[in-house]
């Protein structure tokens, strides 16, 4: 029978700390716009616990740091290996509460406080639902929080869960104008925009689709969206 | 009877879960998004309860609710729709007209739950047939009593 061998997870710590610092040279390279620190904690670039089921520590060299020092932005502690499943969602919504408190170092988004609040309230809604959920699904929440900071003049939106935990946003005047986002894993998005058909006004303009949320704003642009979703 | 069609001037019920109120306490189009692994939105047909008026069919489905899940949080509502004005209004106003369809699907486990029933059809452009169903939402009550 083979010998356990008790010090493996410290050499993956080691192995892990040398490959960190490439991702932290990648981040002061990254031309996405960010202005405050840990945004790779936004982009997916830290594995995650299902993607690599062993102890590994992610230490990122943030894009904006004044003080120059490497910030631990994610990492699991020996006692909280995860081999269970148990760790492993455990792991997850630490990941996701995590990521949701992140967004008050986000100066661009001026409604931060609430947005975190409610994010948390919904985390909590989902829980207490299903204890087995992830409570908000990660790569949601990442596209999510990516595309507002891509438009920071966007107004507060509506903002729910879908069944799977996929973030869903709305902005809306009663219900002649929608603009309704349905944010997926990764960059795409599901998009609806109602509005009154101002050349016919018994009818509506319906128009959805399915879009990287990078390029949304800019097709649904001619549907004049922009008239009730920003300040 | 199961597989029969739930008639156009009934009504179904849904139970809509906190993550799918808005701030203001209001229901939100995500209420009646389908899971990536359901076929079917489940709801429950009001009239095959028997009951005499409304506030004993929403009685019944509240008893229901709270026993058929593990929580139904304090915020979870419950909408009723007019079955034949939701049909119509997706037919009408859907991208490709759709045309949804109300089965009747009884359960008896984990719960007997015979009146209930599932709407098919909402994909896809779920997202889209979900802001037309919220168009006509107008009757909610709170879930829990």
């Amino acid at each position: 029978m083979p010998e356990v061998v008790l010090q493996e997870p410290n050499r993956r710590f080691n192995e892990t700390r040398k490959d960190s610092v490439a991702y932290g040279d990648k981040d002061l390279l990254d031309t996405f716009p960010s202005e405050q620190p840990y945004h790779s904690a936004w982009t997916g670039r830290i594995p995650l616990p299902q993607q690599f089921p062993t102890i590994i520590y992610f230490w990122g060299r943030p894009s904006v740091n004044p003080e120059g020092r490497e910030v631990s932005i994610s990492g699991w502690s020996e006692k909280e290996d995860p081999f269970t499943q148990t760790d492993l969602l455990e792991n997850e919504e630490n990941l996701v509460k995590k990521l949701i408190l992140q967004i008050r170092t986000s100066l661009s988004i001026p409604y931060r406080e609430r947005l975190i609040n409610r994010l948390l309230t919904l985390f909590n809604d989902a829980k207490e639902e299903d204890s087995t959920s992830l409570g908000i699904s990660i790569g949601s929440l990442r596209n999510f929080y990516n595309f507002l900071r891509l438009h920071p003049n966007l107004k507060y939106p509506r903002i729910s869960l879908s069944p799977d935990c996929n973030i869903y946003v709305s902005w809306r005047i009663n219900q002649n104008h929608v603009f309704s986002i349905y944010f997926l894993s990764e960059k795409d998005a599901v998009f609806v925009v109602l509005k009154p058909n101002e050349a016919h006004p018994d009818r509506q303009i319906r128009v959805s689709g399915t879009i990287t949320t990078d390029i949304l704003m800019e097709k649904v642009a001619p549907y004049g969206v922009w008239d009730w979703i920003s300040e | 009877m199961k597989g029969d069609r739930v008639p156009n001037e009934d009504h179904i019920s849904r139970l809509c879960q906190p993550k799918s109120i808005t701030e203001e306490g209001e229901i939100d189009a995500s209420a009646f998004f389908l899971r990536d692994n359901e076929e079917g939105l489940s709801v429950n047909w009001l009239e095959c309860l028997g009951c005499s008026n409304r506030e004993e069919e929403i009685n019944a489905i509240r008893d229901l609710y709270n026993e058929k899940f593990s929580r139904v949080g304090a915020k979870a509502k419950i909408t009723v729709l007019n079955v034949g004005a939701v049909q119509e209004k997706v037919l009408m106003e859907s991208l490709n007209r759709r045309n949804l369809e109300f089965v009747h699907e009884p359960e008896d486990s984990p719960v007997p739950d015979p009146s209930h029933s599932a709407i098919y059809n909402l994909r896809p452009d779920n997202v889209m047939i979900a802001e037309l169903i919220l168009q006509l939402v107008n009757e909610t009550y709170l879930a829990r009593k």
